[in-house]
């Protein structure tokens, strides 16, 4: 097999003669070296001027969806318009240009601010600021949760495991009956007893509170919802009343204020459970407030895990 | 002249891919116009409503149909209002008031979001979360009921029930959010009393429920979430067919 030729192979790969043609090259592989000195002092000058002036880098166009960019940073058109009705109530279109540039004048101004909040460390040495950012945090968890819209199977599982949430509020229209302080005859034990034997055989309320000196303690009068009912009556009445089904009696009970009173159902409603369909609004925020904390929880394990945490040996709980 | 296949298809290949581009460039002109032309200008452009229409219908489905509806009429179950009539319970529905809507949601947690008030649940022990407010009895809550009823031209089984609960409307509070008209205050997104303003369901159960136990509707915020051009179709959109309806 030939060899190629030398000459024929150089002539090959000789550089075509036109734009450069005139520029005698350096030999033995200095062109090289020449060239990549001159990128390394093109890049080194490109950082230096992005490392020490933020213009350096700024870009040149403004995004559309961007009002401004300050450093980089963007400040939103739609927040700009936000803050054009928070300040003025006016949209863009009937904005005066004075309004627009207060707008816009304030907004750069207060980026500008944050920016050098950041840089002189402020969530490290101001509480209010640390507590803003911390808020911060724990709204934009609660705008993730509230994103992931819970699908209606979700929802009624919660509704169900958690039934005795969506009870309606019950109410009650009871008689609490005690001895008038006037009335002679037998003590009160035997007085309300008789009563309570009276109303159990039918006989009409009024003519049992006459018939036995009995008067109404005036703790809880016309309908009353269960938790009103509980606070005026006191426990152990509201416990004897709210068992009973309209027209039942309960007692002679014995209360706190250590009198015996006679209770008269007059009608009772109990809690029952409202349908999802009702309650689904409230079943929804009950979920979300579930997701809210569990999802709180796993960040704070989350960031707790990746810290690294030393705790001062002296100061240990 | 013969023409070979390979170059055929170079042809087609070269030709398709700048059909594309042309496409990908006039659609990124039109995405900067719709952002950059001011809002309500934008909603009177009609190409940019057609645009607006074509970028917005696809996000609406994705995200918003789920509680507004297929055809965003709304849904009692959820709650959610019907977003293409004439009623807006949050702002007055020019197009910067829905794209704050959907950019911060309503009691979404968002910073800026709608959270001014709710509905209080007025046979609870403590009706309302954010100031003192007094319970009703449940005779009360009918009452209040039958006039609500009655202004929306619905018998009341009983005339004097109304009638106390007239009185009920401004001893409640209920005229504070509602306004004495009952014709709703979008500024807090208090919704009209009066018909297509029930967001819960019209019936006598459905009310009664919503004066005993509260409402608070929740709508995430959607900021960093869509892009604004999409949030900005999406506003123009429903302007649009809320303007038309």
């Amino acid at each position: 097999m030939n060899s190629p030729d030398p000459a024929a192979v150089a002539a090959r790969i000789a550089p075509a003669p036109g734009l450069f043609s005139g520029i005698s090259w350096p030999a033995d592989g200095r062109l090289s070296l020449v060239l990549l000195g001159l990128g390394a002092v093109l890049g080194l000058l490109a950082a230096g001027f992005s490392l020490f002036t933020a213009k350096g880098t700024a870009t040149r166009s403004v995004p559309a969806e961007y009002i401004a960019v300050v450093n980089q940073r963007p400040i939103y058109v739609s927040d700009y318009l936000d803050q054009l009705m928070t300040q003025f109530n006016v949209s863009i279109e009937n904005a005066s240009v004075e309004q627009r540039r207060t707008v816009l004048d304030e907004m750069i101004r207060e980026e500008l601010f944050v920016q050098r909040g950041l840089e002189l460390d402020e969530p490290s040495i101001d509480p209010d600021v640390r507590n803003a950012l911390v808020s911060a945090v724990q709204a934009q968890i609660a705008v993730d949760a509230t994103s992931q819209v819970p699908n209606d199977a979700e929802l009624t599982a919660f509704y169900r495991a958690h039934l005795e949430r969506y009870s309606s509020i019950g109410y009650m229209t009871v008689a609490d009956l005690i001895q008038r302080p006037d009335a002679g005859g037998p003590a009160a034990g035997e007085s309300l007893t008789n009563a309570a034997a009276a109303l159990h055989s039918a006989q009409p309320l009024a003519v049992v509170k006459t018939r036995f000196g009995l008067e109404e303690s005036g703790a809880a009068v016309g309908e009353q919802v269960y938790f009103a009912a509980k606070l005026h009556l006191g426990d152990r009445l509201f416990a004897a009343a709210a068992g009973l089904k309209s027209g039942e009696v309960a007692g002679p009970v014995k209360a706190e204020d250590g009198r015996l009173h006679l209770l008269y159902m007059v009608a009772n409603t109990p809690p029952q459970p409202r349908t999802f369909a009702l309650a689904r609004n409230e079943v929804y925020g009950d979920y979300r407030q579930d997701l809210l904390r569990r999802i709180r929880d796993r960040e704070f394990k989350y960031l707790e895990g990746r810290a690294d945490i030393r705790i001062n040996r002296a100061y240990q709980p | 002249m013969r023409v070979r296949t390979p170059h055929v298809l170079l042809v087609l290949l070269v030709a398709a891919a700048g059909a594309l581009a042309v496409r990908y460039l006039q659609r990124a002109q039109m995405e900067q116009r719709l952002l950059e032309t001011w809002p309500e200008s934008a909603a009177l452009d009609p190409a940019l409503v057609q645009f607006a229409a074509d970028r917005a219908v696809p996000a609406l489905t994705e995200h918003c149909a789920v509680c507004h509806g297929a055809n965003l009429h709304g849904d009692t179950l959820h709650g959610a209002p019907d977003l293409v009539d004439k009623e807006w319970i949050f702002g007055e529905g020019r197009v910067v008031d829905i794209e704050q809507t959907i950019n911060h949601g309503i009691r979404s947690g968002d910073h800026r979001d709608h959270d001014l008030a709710d509905m209080p649940g007025f046979l609870r022990a403590a009706p309302y979360a954010r100031y003192h407010i007094d319970s009703l009895q449940p005779a009360e809550i009918d009452d209040l009921a039958a006039f609500i009823l009655q202004m929306n031209g619905r018998e009341a089984a009983d005339p004097r029930a109304a009638s106390r609960g007239k009185a009920l409307f401004n001893k409640a509070l209920c005229y504070d959010c509602h306004t004495e008209s009952a014709q709703g205050d979008p500024s807090i997104g208090a919704p009209s009393l009066l018909p297509h303003g029930w967001l819960f369901g019209s019936s006598r159960d459905a009310l009664v429920d919503v004066i005993s136990y509260g409402r608070a509707g929740i709508c995430p915020a959607w900021a960093g979430r869509l892009p604004p051009v999409t949030v900005r179709a999406i506003a123009i959109y429903l302007h649009d067919r809320s303007e038309k309806s």
